[in-house]
């Protein structure tokens, strides 16, 4: 079963590979550049690109890697290689520099590769795409939320949260429905009033550790997304279970708690987990009432 | 009822039995009369009233027999354990035990006499209202026996030769022996009074309605026409020859040893009947209805006699044990001690609503090992049409068992031969469950390869794509498809086509058909689905089948792609990152006259 300790860490890799680009190049250096780094010739990397020559073509995709973001303007000219197609290692370097650059206008062609036949292409493509984003890449991971591809849909589930695609929120819930777990995440990212509530709703029906882990983004999102009403139940209703690993994530959470996040979550949450509370809150809506077990 | 030894009756009673001497009953030494005493014997005997009897099916369970009157109406049980299958004949059953052998009152399952005998086999019996005849194996070789009502032997005869299943009718035994020879036999004298020679195996004789019949393939009928059986001039009856799941073999009457169970799962049954020719005018020689019925575990198939085409199937819950054809249909009994009715005809299941039928429906509560059927008299009630054999094979092949997967491979067979489209949704079904065995599946998509109409039902299931959201988790039997669309020139297929020609569930094997079919079928709107594929693959193709796709993908670009799909496939030809063998391809086709575009 696929662990949610797993798909923290997947999209951990996720964002990471797809910033980084190719696997092997090194990491992009992180804007802005220093002063006397050699840019890139534009001009004749596209035409390295375009020559049809697999030397030089792999030669410069690993320089184009290099400049992660900064490769952006060889967008269209890789884009073409891409939609053009080329040799599967070739197809493979392409995809991870497109990552690595991270722009939409890129999208389109590599929402092709998540249907290719071999598998480590597809994961390498949404990968890829979670970084592009766009509408294209949208609809390539919903696609592949559908497909035959565990890992992929997986990867889908949590790349769309990435992507903040609340259109695709009704198939996140079916994907969970699914137990694809990876959705929960997403799901938590992105949810709004009543979707956000029937989520919640899961808790003591599905495995804890899931719930949290669409729990957790719910408690960060700003008030505008998420209204602190409902941050105080989700809190609560954690608590209230009882459970040693409920109140380990209610502590998880409250140590990463920002300091100018909204006070009365922190308090809730340091209730719920008896400490630094030194006066009672009254409970929501009944003053006086006793301490909520 | 009488036991007495078989040595003592002969010692002390002369009345109670009598053995011929090997120089009477059997003798080789015998000069064919040219049919004229048994022809004197038909004479006689068809005065004779035939043996009537209750329509009965009698179970053998562990705890002994079960009989029931059919249809659905009172039941009876006796302790005996047969060692073989037990003979309805008439009014009586006979059971075959360890060193007995017994009759009981068909109707009640009343004892009427018990022998103790000391025999291997009981190879057949028969009676005509009055006596018993009885045919064994034992160590003296095989012998006839006559029993009367009181249990009394009179009449016991041993024999060099080996003596077939015995027919009796108004005091006169017939009795196959030698494999060729029917002997009559007066039970009273003891004497042959006449005989056949057949110019065929003869093992058995046998009342099928109000007929006697001799034979064992072919089935001769005791009838004017018998006197020249030495010259191959009797009414013979036989069923088509055709290979039918099991082979079956039609052996009405007899009786078989209860330990090689399967063959009562296995048989096959007809009613010799004359039937009106096309012309209306004359009869010919058939069986009843014109439909035979084979059994293979719990499946009962119906087919032609003159044509040997299968008119109906139906599978039942539990394994057929036995049956009976009758003038309208057919009987079968089940391992669950249930009784069946389907018409003759199409395979019709027959409601005889009754409360007790009913009762008799939920089986006996134990497992049966074999079952005997009498039903000479039963009427079938009116009723209305029977599904189509389509509709009936769909039902036979959603049991999921692995002992009928030579009935679903012959049923295959079958639909493939049926024009009915509702054939061609079966065969999709079939292909697509995956719950069919992987063998059953294959077949069923290389039958549906060469349908030819249901091209409605192809193009709702190429529509169905893998959803795993949607719990749609098997796909179409994608490649067959293609190639029966693509033979029928469906253009509607096109699309359909195009999406499942990038689905990576789409199997190699399918993807070259798929890819070969829209080559003819596709149309511009297809063209971004072309264009995708042959640039995910065209240098990436790892295999001879993904190469062939290729190509034909690249045909269909430079057929329906105008300039632009002349451009990819021409870039590709120069292109060194394309696969060599895809190029090699692509050079040839470049070479040739371009295809016009269709418009």
């Amino acid at each position: 079963m696929f662990s949610l300790r797993h798909s923290r860490l997947a999209l951990a890799i996720l964002l990471a590979s797809a910033r980084a680009g190719a696997a092997d190049a090194p990491k992009a250096p992180q804007a802005p550049k220093a002063a006397g780094a050699p840019k890139l010739d534009v001009a004749r990397l596209s035409l390295d690109l375009r020559s049809g020559d697999s030397g030089r073509i792999e030669r410069a995709l690993e320089e184009i890697g290099r400049a992660g973001p900064e490769g952006v303007a060889l967008a269209q000219p890789l884009s073409e290689l891409l939609v053009r197609g080329a040799s599967v290692e070739i197809v493979r370097k392409a995809i991870s520099v497109a990552g690595g650059i991270g722009a939409s206008e890129l999208s389109p062609a590599l929402a092709q590769y998540v249907r290719h036949r071999a598998p480590e292409v597809r994961q390498l493509a949404v990968r890829a795409l979670v970084a592009t984003g766009g509408p294209s890449a949208v609809e390539a991971l919903r696609r592949a939320l559908r497909g035959s591809d565990p890992a992929l849909r997986e990867l889908a589930a949590t790349g769309l949260g990435g992507l903040g695609a609340r259109q695709a929120l009704p198939d996140l819930v079916a994907a969970l429905d699914h137990r694809v777990f990876a959705a929960a995440r997403s799901i938590g990212q992105l949810c709004a009033g009543e979707a956000c509530e029937r989520f919640l709703g899961r808790l003591g029906k599905l495995p804890l550790e899931v719930v949290t882990d669409g729990l957790e983004p719910m408690l960060f999102r700003p008030e505008s997304d998420v209204p602190t009403a409902l941050k105080l139940e989700i809190i609560d209703r954690v608590s209230l279970l009882g459970t040693e690993p409920a109140q380990g994530w209610l502590k998880g959470v409250l140590r990463t708690w920002p300091a100018a996040g909204d006070p009365k979550v922190k308090k809730a949450l340091e209730k719920a987990t008896d400490t630094g509370a030194t006066e009672e809150a009254p409970p929501r809506g009944k003053p006086g009432a006793g301490e909520a077990r | 009822m009488k036991a007495a030894p078989v040595f003592m009756a002969l010692a002390l009673c002369a009345a109670c039995g009598r053995t011929t001497t090997p120089d009477g009953l059997f003798d080789l030494s015998w000069r064919d009369d040219g049919g004229a005493a048994i022809e004197r014997v038909r004479q006689r005997v068809s005065a004779e009233p035939v043996p009537k009897g209750p329509d009965l099916a009698v179970f053998v369970t562990a705890s002994g027999l079960v009989g029931e009157l059919l249809p659905g109406g009172a039941r009876w049980a006796h302790p005996a354990r047969a060692r073989f299958l037990p003979v309805v004949s008439g009014s009586v059953v006979i059971v075959g035990a360890d060193k007995q052998i017994t009759a009981l009152d068909a109707s009640t399952g009343s004892g009427l006499w018990s022998i103790d005998l000391d025999y291997s086999t009981l190879v057949g019996a028969a009676d005509d209202g009055k006596l018993s005849v009885l045919s064994v194996l034992s160590r003296a070789g095989s012998e006839l026996l006559a029993v009367d009502r009181q249990g009394d032997v009179v009449l016991r005869s041993p024999s060099a030769s080996s003596l077939g299943v015995p027919a009796v009718l108004g005091g006169t035994a017939f009795v196959p022996w030698g494999n060729q020879f029917v002997s009559a036999i007066d039970l009273e004298s003891g004497e042959e009074t006449g005989r056949l020679l057949a110019r065929q195996q003869v093992s058995r004789a046998v009342r099928l309605g109000a007929n006697l019949y001799f034979g064992e393939l072919a089935y001769l009928r005791f009838d004017e026409a018998i006197s020249g059986a030495s010259e191959g001039r009797a009414h013979a009856f036989q069923l088509p020859t055709r290979e039918v799941p099991g082979a079956p073999t039609w052996r009405p009457g007899g009786t078989l040893s209860l330990g090689a169970s399967a063959r009562t799962h296995i048989q096959a049954y007809a009613l010799p009947a004359e039937i009106h020719a096309a012309s209306g005018s004359d009869v010919e020689r058939s069986f009843a209805g014109e439909r035979y019925a084979t059994t293979y575990f719990g499946v009962a198939l119906g087919f032609h006699t003159k044509t040997g085409k299968l008119m109906w199937v139906r599978s039942f819950s539990s394994d057929i044990v036995g049956g009976a054809a009758t003038e309208h249909g057919f009987v079968f009994c089940t391992e669950r001690g249930t009784v069946e009715y389907l018409a003759g005809l199409d395979g019709a299941r027959l409601d005889l609503s009754a409360p007790s039928v009913v009762e008799s429906r939920r089986g006996l509560g134990e497992s049966v090992q074999a079952c005997a059927v009498q039903a000479d008299t039963l009427k079938f009630p009116p009723r209305g049409r029977a599904e189509s054999l389509a509709d009936q094979a769909a039902e036979a092949l959603a049991t999921s068992h692995p002992e009928l997967a030579a009935v679903h491979a012959f049923l295959l067979g079958e639909l493939a031969k049926e024009e009915d489209p509702l054939a061609t949704k079966i065969l999709i079904d079939v292909a697509s469950s995956p719950r069919t065995a992987p063998s059953l599946r294959e077949q069923a998509a290389f039958v549906l390869e060469g349908r030819r109409t249901g091209s409605e039902h192809m193009l709702a299931a190429l529509e169905r794509e893998y959803d795993f959201l949607a719990d749609v988790l098997s796909t179409p039997p994608v490649g067959a498809l293609a190639s029966a669309l693509m033979a029928m020139n469906e253009r509607r297929a096109a699309p359909f086509l195009a999406r499942h020609l990038n689905a990576p569930e789409t199997s190699s094997a399918d993807l070259e058909k798929t890819a070969r079919a829209l080559r003819t079928l596709a149309g511009q709107s297809e063209l971004s689905e072309l264009e995708t594929f042959f640039s995910l693959y065209r240098a990436t193709a790892d295999d001879d089948t993904l190469v062939n796709a290729v190509v034909f993908v690249a045909e269909a670009l430079l057929s329906v792609g105008g300039a632009d799909g002349r451009r990819i496939v021409q870039s590709a030809t120069e292109d060194t990152l394309t696969h060599p063998a895809i190029k090699e391809k692509l050079g040839a086709l470049m070479g040739k006259k371009n295809p016009s575009p269709r418009t």
